[in-house]
């Protein structure tokens, strides 16, 4: 199978239950959602060592948002429940609640998955002074802060989710893989339900499990390194002399099927003439994890 | 006007009488001899196949006085969904757990009872309890009146005034406050409460006047015998519902020298610590304890599952279990520096282990006590559940198959807690008549009541026997009241109103010189207008005072 | 299936308890059986049918005409379905209401909604006093759900209120939201004196400054994030709450109080 000449390869991508949850920040206008939404889902490309995989969703008009101001959308994704929770309640606490005029509420429906705190901790920042307003059955609370009111719903919704849906662009470039990359998270950003965590949406240092030295769980994947391919057994053809992954977290099969199939689509409609060899995807053998992804069924 | 009851089947303990027919005849509200054959009868009762008592005597019933109407006062929840109407006959009330005081003597006419005592009358409380009292219909009505915690009694004993000074001013109390018997609740601790004591074990002291509780049970025990009161100190000991009491309430049983003591609502003073919860049953050594010790009587105070409210003099033990309101709101309160007082609503749950095992625990006391005269049956109405559970009391008490159903309905690990399946008595006809009748009658010194002998007076009542005793004991077929029928059936047929019983012990009037000086230094009203006088309860022949004999060999 | 519908046929001569007739206690019978069912008048009992002619329909929907201001209890206790009324009700319309919709297209007298624990009551004329209050005896008010007043309330709305929402589209009397605990209460018009009376927390919309009682304090002019929440959920019963939402910014001028009480409420007058 291939698309405008980029070679699509018989494999798939291998992903793994996850908790996740939708957050709804507004603020007084766009640029003080971004940035507390951008200081909200920081430092939170992978579980390995940041806790959560955090992004935004998408951006919100006005007549989206509760209060009916800008807002944005961010999806959090944790290995577990008592993780998720906190690290909601440090997120929220330390880039939400500081960031001004910011208002923070549940994005997702009052019966989907289990209950998680939001600002039902946050609250007691308030030192005594927080009020609560129960409207349309949701508590709400109002902490006093230094420019106003801060407005957090007590509780959002935690879902059963996916991580870890991915793709390998293989091309002869950096400069053409990241054209590729850049390409496909644009196509993607625009799919509901998933975001891609790593920096601009894309990874250059995938992993293999296990390493030389005893203390690490994952080192660098030295078949895909191009640098090393006179030199280990490279899963790479000669001519490829790059290559980036873009990984994907869902909240169901259906948006991470989505968003690899506009992912690579808009990846391959580059085409084998500027360089883009390959797509591959990452997997373990399907022994990890429960979900697979056939990178030529999403296309079919 | 003779009546003649013809043919019942006669329970009559102070007699001996078990379960005999016989006729019995009534004239002017006494029981008579059996008149020469030509007497005309009146009236006559065909009581063949029926089951003839004394009216029933409750000893322990809170009806009345200050904490009843605080608790009537609280919960608006009692009285809403349960108005009762008035009939032509009756007149209109409410509530369950604190009923009015009108319903109150209906519903205790109507399960055949006749005469109830108020445990609880603080002597600055006493004209409104009395009040409350007589507005309480048909049923004889009589109220002990509380010391040990207050200020004047504590003042003379911190003093070392002698027993004779300090009998003087129990005598005076008794007949100033109308009183039939001497109460003690948490002996100096609900004094020592107000000084922010949490807890007063039998031999810590008060620690403002530097009295212990068993110095003031001696001291009391000592002065009731002294003075001839027929009933015996009435005891609410220290440390009540407290994990681990029934060491206290041994001590209590030895600590008094051999005087005799009435220990009231005992199952609330028989818990132990043993077990995983630090929760267990003290009742086999309670019942021992009174069984070895002829000098005690008892009455449970059971507890059922529901809705109640309990309302104490004890303000130490309400305020440990104000966490436990049901619903959420309590009273804890100083009455006229004299004692205190606390109101908390309360519902005892089958599913939770300390209530069930409290179920237990009083109906293991009710088993293991061996001799019927000296344990009364009470629910310490309304702390362990309202007097209207009774006939559901006897059947527990009369059926084991009954009770032990009932028992395997409990929390499982107070099943596995108690012994009370083990146990295999039934109580008897005629013991029911001993502790709801002989018994009290007997303790209180009621004289011509709570039995069916010639001079008796005519309150009797007739059931028809049945095997599921609640139903018997709900609903009995004849109330008579001083020889009128009064309920039918179970319901009121003729509304009468009862005497209040007293006691007249004499005192030194020396006694007056100096409380009338506290009085004026200390109290809210005049000693003159402290005393409730003969006048206020008689009102116009709504009331009655009936002065009980006092026991021989007294100074009185 | 059509509504219930109960017609009075000549107005009592005295005062009738109509709590028994509630969707959840009409359900399952048939207009004969809801026609003898027993209604306390004064200090006697009739039956339904001597009051109304009884048109059977959906138990769940019932409709009331002709009713008038000896009728009480209207809607009290009713869990689910709807009443509406047509005509004026007695005392205590709504009382104990715990869900569904009780709309009354007249006046009431005093204590509608008093104790109500959830559910919508909108009265399209005047109420009484002690609107949403507590019942004497009561520790709470009303503890949840909504009321809509079109017209005026009398004194001493939302008295110890713990819960939900009350809009007055017109004035409202002296002693509004007194002895507030929690909740939120809107008036549209004119407030009386003594608004917000020893509240101890809880919010009292208004849109112009009342009679400030010496014990709230002025805290300012601030953005309040929850008030555009607020107006949209009661604009949804109330046009006039649907007419603020749209005009009014989260702008409002806030005194704190009632501080001779726990201070925590609040008074806020939308800009």
């Amino acid at each position: 199978m291939n698309i405008n000449g980029v070679e699509i390869e018989d494999t798939y991508a291998e992903a793994f239950p996850m908790r996740a949850t939708r957050i709804i920040v507004t603020a007084v206008n766009r640029r003080w959602t971004l940035n507390a939404a951008h200081a909200a889902t920081g430092f939170a490309t992978s579980v390995i060592a940041c806790g959560c995989e955090a992004g935004i969703e998408r951006e919100l008009k006005p007549v989206e948002t509760p209060d009916g101001r800008p807002g944005v959308s961010m999806l959090l994704f944790t290995m577990s429940s008592k993780e998720m929770a906190r690290q909601v309640q440090n997120r929220i606490g330390q880039c939400v609640l500081t960031s001004p005029t910011s208002a923070c509420f549940a994005g997702m429906g009052p019966k989907e998955g289990e209950k998680l705190a939001l600002g039902k901790n946050l609250r007691f920042f308030g030192d005594g002074y927080q009020a609560s307003k129960k409207i349309d059955g949701a508590r709400y609370w109002r902490v006093p802060v230094m420019d106003g009111e801060f407005l957090c719903q007590e509780n959002t919704r935690m879902v059963k989710a996916i991580g870890g849906g991915n793709f390998l662009v293989l091309a002869e470039t950096q400069r053409q893989a990241l054209a590729a990359c850049e390409k496909a998270i644009a196509a993607m950003k625009r799919i509901p339900n998933v975001i891609m965590p790593f920096p601009g949406g894309v990874v250059r240092s995938g992993s293999k499990v296990g390493s030389k030295y005893k203390a690490l769980p994952a080192s660098t994947n030295d078949a895909y390194c191009p640098t090393l391919k006179g030199q280990v057994r490279s899963a790479l053809p000669p001519e490829v002399g790059s290559v980036m992954e873009i990984v994907i977290d869902g909240l169901d099969e259906a948006a991470i099927r989505a968003a690899t199939r506009a992912g690579i689509r808009a990846a391959c409609s580059l085409g084998r003439r500027r360089g883009i060899v390959r797509i591959s995807a990452g997997n373990y053998g399907g022994k990890l994890g429960p979900h697979l992804f056939h990178l030529r069924r999403i296309l079919k | 006007m003779l009546i003649k009851l013809t043919g019942g089947t006669v329970y009559d303990p102070m007699h001996g009488v078990d379960g005999q027919v016989r006729d019995i005849y009534v004239r002017d509200g006494r029981v008579v001899s059996s008149p020469p054959a030509d007497q005309r009868i009146d009236e006559e009762y065909d009581l063949r196949g029926k089951v003839v008592m004394a009216g029933a005597i409750d000893p322990h019933s809170h009806i009345g006085g200050g904490k009843v109407n605080i608790a009537r006062t609280l919960l608006p929840e009692d009285h809403r969904p349960h108005p009762i109407p008035r009939t032509a006959l009756t007149r209109s009330g409410t509530g369950r757990a604190a009923p009015s005081s009108i319903t109150t003597g209906y519903r205790y006419a109507e399960m055949g009872y006749t005469a109830v005592f108020e445990p609880a009358m603080l002597p600055a409380n006493s004209r409104q309890a009395h009040m409350e009292l007589a507005d309480t219909p048909i049923i004889d009505k009589g109220a002990y009146v509380m010391l040990g915690s207050d200020d004047y009694l504590l003042r003379m004993m911190a003093a070392g005034k002698t027993q004779a000074e300090i009998n003087d001013y129990i005598a005076y109390t008794i007949v100033a406050a109308q009183a039939v018997a001497v109460k003690v609740v948490n002996p100096g601790g609900i004094s020592a409460f107000k000084f922010n004591q949490r807890n007063l074990d039998l031999d810590e002291k008060n620690s403002y006047y530097g009295v212990t509780p068993r110095q003031i049970l001696q001291t009391l025990a000592r002065g009731v015998k002294e003075l001839g009161i027929p009933h015996p100190l009435h005891i609410h000991g220290c440390n009540l519902g407290v994990p681990g009491n029934v060491q206290t309430t041994l001590d209590t049983i030895t600590g008094v020298e051999g005087l005799p003591i009435h220990l009231t609502h005992i199952q609330f003073h028989s818990y132990g610590t043993e077990g995983d919860k630090k929760f267990s049953s003290g009742a086999a050594q309670i019942a021992e304890a009174i069984n070895r010790h002829k000098h005690v009587s008892a009455d449970v105070g059971q507890i059922m599952f529901g809705q109640t409210v309990t309302a104490s003099g004890d303000n130490m033990a309400q305020f440990r279990n104000r966490g436990f309101a049901t619903p959420n709101k309590w009273v804890c309160m100083d009455i006229e520096c004299d004692a205190g007082c606390g109101v908390v609503p309360f519902r005892y749950r089958d599913q939770n282990f300390v209530n069930a095992l409290q179920w237990a625990i009083g109906l293991e006391i009710f088993l293991l006590v061996e001799d019927p005269w000296r344990v009364f049956l009470t629910t310490d109405h309304p702390n362990g559940a309202p007097f209207t559970s009774y006939p559901h009391l006897i059947r527990l008490l009369m059926d084991k198959s009954f009770r032990d159903a009932n028992f395997e309905r409990l929390h499982p690990e107070a099943q596995a807690m108690s012994t009370l399946k083990s146990v295999q008595r039934e109580y008897s006809l005629y013991e029911i008549a001993i502790m709801t009748r002989a018994a009290p009658s007997r303790s209180l010194g009621l004289g011509d009541r709570g039995h069916l002998g010639v001079g008796a007076a005519a309150d009797i009542t007739v059931y028809t026997p049945h095997g599921d005793r609640e139903r018997m004991f709900e609903k009995p077929d004849y109330v008579f009241k001083d020889g009128t029928p009064v309920a039918r059936n179970g319901r009121i047929v003729r509304v009468t109103d009862g005497g209040t019983h007293t006691l007249r012990p004499g005192f030194d009037k020396a006694v007056l010189k100096p409380l009338r000086a506290y009085f004026e230094q200390f109290h809210t009203m005049r000693l003159e207008n402290f005393c409730v006088s003969d006048e206020e309860i008689v009102n116009d022949g709504r009331g009655r005072i009936i002065v009980n004999q006092l026991r021989a060999g007294s100074r009185g | 299936m059509k509504a219930l519908t109960l017609t009075l046929k000549a107005a009592p001569a005295q005062r009738v308890d109509l709590a028994p007739i509630t969707p959840e206690k009409l359900r399952g019978k048939k207009a004969a059986e809801i026609g003898r069912i027993r209604l306390q008048c004064g200090n006697r009992t009739v039956a339904v049918a001597e009051l109304f002619a009884v048109t059977a329909g959906n138990c769940e929907e019932i409709v009331i005409r002709r009713c008038t201001g000896k009728f009480d209890n209207v809607g009290a206790g009713m869990t689910c379905g709807s009443i509406a009324v047509h005509g004026n009700t007695g005392h205590r319309t709504g009382a104990q209401m715990a869900g569904g919709t009780l709309t009354v297209r007249g006046s009431t007298l005093d204590w509608a909604g008093t104790g109500m624990a959830g559910g919508t009551l909108v009265i399209h004329g005047d109420t009484g006093r002690c609107l949403g209050a507590a019942w004497p005896g009561d520790a709470q008010g009303m503890r949840n759900g909504t009321i809509i007043v079109c017209g005026n309330a009398g004194e001493r709305v939302g008295d110890k209120m713990r819960r939900g929402a009350i809009v007055i589209e017109g004035n409202a009397g002296d002693y509004c939201g007194a002895r507030m605990i929690a909740g939120s209460i809107l008036v549209c018009g004119k407030a009386g004196d003594f608004i917000g009376y020893s509240m101890k927390r809880g919010s009292i919309l208004l849109t112009r400054v009342p009679r400030l009682p010496a014990t709230f304090n002025d805290c300012g002019t601030f953005e309040f994030g929850f008030l555009p929440l607020l107006l949209r959920s009661l604009g949804r019963l109330s046009h006039r709450a649907a007419a603020l939402s749209k005009r009014a910014s989260a702008r409002a001028q806030r005194y704190a109080g009632d501080l001779a009480n726990v201070g925590k409420g609040e008074l806020l007058v939308l800009r």
